[in-house]
């Protein structure tokens, strides 16, 4: 099967409707319907967004550095961050960690959160998983371009 | 035994594919830019390290 991204195709892509005012408008309702599952999908498990848009290559290449990203941070001795009472940092942190989505609650439930902070590598552990959520919520604009037909 | 270096260039290539993938449509292009991001992060933060070491107590 043949991947639409990573080939030679050079033409640009069909221009997304815009309606008076500059807003993008989706094309009907399944439009929408797709691009919100595209969306979600991309949040629940890195690169399934990306998959189910037809962007195999592509969408298996973000899932597998996120993952590799976020278990290496767990490796590392890093922290999974959450909501901690007090700690109001602790709050933007927690949201750009469960950017990674399912892999951030199997964290959690499984004990795999806390870290070790006495190990040499606990800061790159926590920058690992902090930032492996942050770029897969960018992963998700992303699929939510793709799935809108902007890309 | 625990390799800054190693760690810093795995950050910056983790980040530099997935910037790259998303940026550029073609594969080639990809591969360049995540190439350029990697080195460049991972180029600054040298130079940053030896700008540190002139200015410490």
């Amino acid at each position: 099967m043949r991947d639409p991204d990573f080939s030679a195709h050079t033409s640009t892509p069909e221009p997304f409707p815009v309606v008076e005012g500059g807003e993008l408008e989706p094309s009907s309702e399944a439009d929408s319907l797709g691009v919100l599952v595209s969306s979600v999908l991309a949040w629940v498990m890195p690169g399934l967004g990306h998959i189910a848009n037809g962007r195999v290559m592509r969408g298996i290449v973000f899932a597998m550095i996120v993952l590799s990203l976020f278990l290496g941070g767990i490796l590392l001795d890093g922290k999974v961050y959450r909501p901690e009472p007090g700690q109001p940092l602790t709050y933007l942190a927690a949201v750009g960690a469960a950017g990674v989505g399912l892999p951030y609650v199997v964290a959690h439930q499984a004990g795999w959160n806390l870290g070790d902070i006495r190990s040499q590598s606990h800061e790159y552990g926590n920058t690992f998983t902090l930032v492996a959520g942050l770029l897969n919520l960018l992963i998700v604009l992303d699929a939510y371009d793709v799935a809108a037909g902007r890309r | 035994m625990h390799s800054h270096l190693l760690y810093m260039v795995a950050f910056a290539a983790a980040v530099g594919v997935v910037l790259g993938a998303m940026l550029r449509r073609e594969a080639r292009e990809a591969v360049r830019l995540a190439m350029w991001i990697t080195l460049g992060m991972v180029g600054t933060a040298l130079v940053l390290a030896w700008a540190m070491y002139f200015v410490s107590p």
